[in-house]
């Protein structure tokens, strides 16, 4: 009997971790990206989940029809691929649908580059 | 009897005073250069020996020269004159030296000018890395080949990127930043590829003829810059230089352009947009059928620097030593002489890192999140990594152990830490920690100082990047020279260039010597 209620309370306790966690999926979040992960926890904070976000994403298999409509449900606009390497841009609130789907591997974000200047130039400044 | 220096002189001009009054011509419009040279045209070896370019025409008996001239080129031409470029009233042209006398002569002609020589950039790089070598043993010179230029534009009107009958060489020019992301969705709201506007090389000659309009410039001059050290032909005689005298590496080949930032002006570039701007040129020199070279100077210090993120893969998949005719050319960075990158090995009795950091006085930014710094670290996936952070205050937040995330608004400024909370990273089997310091409000922006960043672990290897900031900020303590090369020249296939000092003082266009201090030693690498 106080195994079953423990088990009961045990399940309950995950339960509500579960929902507090927003149903995360471990194997979903291992697939994305730190930077990626932070970006969208400030979109969150700002309530702008609905908006857009750059994001790169690599798939382990030709995309079907199939592929195509599960990402068009999630209003995923691809820009370009290279190989297996996607460039896309998704609601933000739908990035963990994404790293949920199978053929998904990794998702990450933009990240920002610089130019880089000759050294003449960078003197130049330094003067 | 020995004639003395002066008698010598005296002598010279006496011969040259009655030469002039003998044949009566205007040599108040030739510059002295050219007036010794009209007299005296076996001085044509004195005259030329700063022609060491890569020179392509004869000039056993010709000259290049800067015109004032009104006269149509038809003209000039009738005269003997090969006309180059106009720009006004001044005529860059090749003439033969017998035909100086009568040009001077000439009620068209109001000056004739031997071009200054002066040095540039490329006067030494070009031999010194072979170029010159290769296109004088092999002939070669860039000629069916594409350079691709992923930067901030180019000038498309200059003439170096023209071939001699002023039609352009470039074949495709691509610009992201017209119009750009209007609304902020993220999306380029171009009509065409990639949400670009596109410039066929049809439209670019209608443009420089008169007859179109190519609505692209490089008002930053970093792309205009790339691409005549890469491709430039030689053909601008600006400041006084003669055509032809200093070209770029590939001077023949043809160019695919992509202005691959998303803003006129500016100098920053996106991971997703190079990859889209790769994918173009790789389609666009396929339709040519043409081999590739593509080059990239920009970078950044995001990513594990070790070739496994999305966007170096993105290379990979394009280019390799299996897949002939395709090149990636990037430039290896910039930070060498700066202290963005600490590491450390964790041991039992060495089990703890204080890595130090320093955010200097600052203006703050208006908004929410627009003041920050960022922090990537990698650590070894057998190490089981704990992190703390301390304000300048000395007020500590954390541990935050691995496998997850912690936020906290404080007086400081927000921070954040992200300590692999999903796990082994499946890229390059790490560990990604990721530490922000920003304005959550903007009335809360990080505080100027000295923070610490408190890193602890029994075993194991990190590497914490200062990937990220909008204001000075620089590591202080275990600071590592070593892992500096920017992401993409990180990925395995790409060419990572790097240089070295072939020159340690100059005078720039404006005719200030540049002596910098300390003087780099010459043959040093450079701080890449």
């Amino acid at each position: 009997m106080k195994k079953t209620v423990f088990s009961y309370l045990l399940l309950l306790t995950m339960f509500a971790a579960s929902l507090i966690s927003g149903c995360r999926d471990p194997e979903a979040e291992k697939k994305i990206d730190g930077n990626l992960r932070a970006q969208l926890v400030q979109y969150k904070q700002r309530k702008d989940l609905d908006k857009n976000i750059v994001i790169l994403f690599k798939v382990n298999e030709d995309l079907s029809e199939l592929h195509h409509e599960m990402l068009q449900k999630n209003s995923v606009n691809i820009n370009a691929n290279i190989g297996p390497i996607y460039t896309a841009t998704v609601p933000a609130k739908n990035v963990y649908n994404l790293a949920k789907m199978r053929f998904i591997t990794y998702i990450q974000s933009k990240s920002k580059l610089n130019a880089h200047q000759p050294d003449s130039t960078r003197i130049k400044d330094k003067d | 009897m020995k004639l003395t220096r002066l008698q010598a002189i005296l002598g010279w001009i006496f011969v040259f005073m009655f030469t002039l009054s003998a044949n009566g011509l205007e040599y108040s419009k030739l510059d002295p250069r050219l007036k010794m040279l009209e007299q005296n045209p076996e001085m044509i070896r004195l005259y030329k020996t700063h022609q060491k370019g890569l020179q392509k025409s004869n000039f056993d008996q010709n000259i290049n020269i800067l015109l004032k001239t009104n006269a149509d080129i038809e003209y000039l031409e009738q005269l003997g004159v090969k006309v180059y470029t106009v720009i006004g009233d001044i005529a860059t042209a090749n003439v033969p030296v017998s035909s100086l006398g009568y040009l001077a002569d000439d009620p068209m002609i109001d000056y004739l000018e031997a071009p200054k020589k002066m040095n540039l950039h490329t006067d030494i790089a070009i031999p010194e890395i072979g170029a010159l070598s290769v296109y004088q043993n092999y002939g070669v010179s860039g000629e069916g080949v594409i350079i691709g230029i992923i930067d901030t534009g180019i000038d498309w009107r200059h003439d170096d990127f023209r071939n001699d009958d002023g039609t352009t060489r470039i074949k495709y020019l691509l610009d992201f930043s017209f119009p750009g992301d209007t609304n902020g969705d993220e999306i380029l709201d171009g009509p065409d590829q990639f949400g670009g506007t596109l410039y066929t090389e049809q439209e670019i000659n209608n443009a420089l003829f008169g007859s179109g309009i190519v609505n692209s410039d490089d008002v930053v001059g970093h792309g205009t810059h790339v691409a005549g050290v890469a491709a430039g032909n030689g053909r601008a005689s600006g400041n006084g230089l003669p055509s032809g005298q200093y070209v770029g590496v590939a001077p023949e080949a043809d160019l695919i352009i992509v202005k691959a930032t998303r803003v006129q002006g500016s100098q920053s570039f996106y991971g997703d947009d190079y990859v889209n701007a790769l994918k173009f040129i790789d389609d666009m020199a396929s339709s040519l059928a043409q081999p590739y070279v593509v080059n990239m100077s920009l970078g950044s210090n995001d990513g594990a620097h070790d070739g496994t993120s999305l966007s170096e893969q993105a290379i990979d998949e394009l280019v390799g030593s299996d897949i002939p005719g395709k090149v990636v050319v990037v430039s290896a960075g910039n930070d060498g002489e700066n202290d963005i990158h600490a590491s450390g090995t964790f041991t039992n009795s060495n089990n703890s890192y204080e890595v130090s950091f320093q955010i200097d006085e600052y203006d703050e930014n208006s908004g929410n999140y627009d003041d920050y710094v960022l922090f990537e670290t990698w650590y070894d996936g057998t190490s089981n990594v704990s992190v703390s952070i301390e304000t300048p205050d000395g007020t500590g937040y954390g541990p935050v152990s691995r496998g997850t995330e912690y936020s906290r608004n404080t007086s400081d400024g927000a921070v954040y830490i992200d300590n692999a909370s999903g796990g082994k990273n499946p890229l390059n089997q790490d560990y990604q920690l990721i530490i922000q310091v920003f304005d959550f409000e903007s009335a809360k922006p990080p505080t100027a100082g000295e923070w610490k960043i408190i890193l602890t672990s029994t075993s194991g290897r990190f590497d914490l990047w200062l990937s990220t900031s909008t204001m000075s900020a620089s590591l202080t303590s275990h600071v590592d020279p070593s892992m500096l090369i920017a992401n993409p020249a990180t990925a395995f296939n790409s060419i990572a260039v790097g240089s070295y000092v072939t020159k340690n003082r100059w005078t720039d266009l404006d005719g200030k010597t540049i002596s910098p201090v300390p003087l780099p030693t010459l043959y040093s690498a450079s701080a890449f």
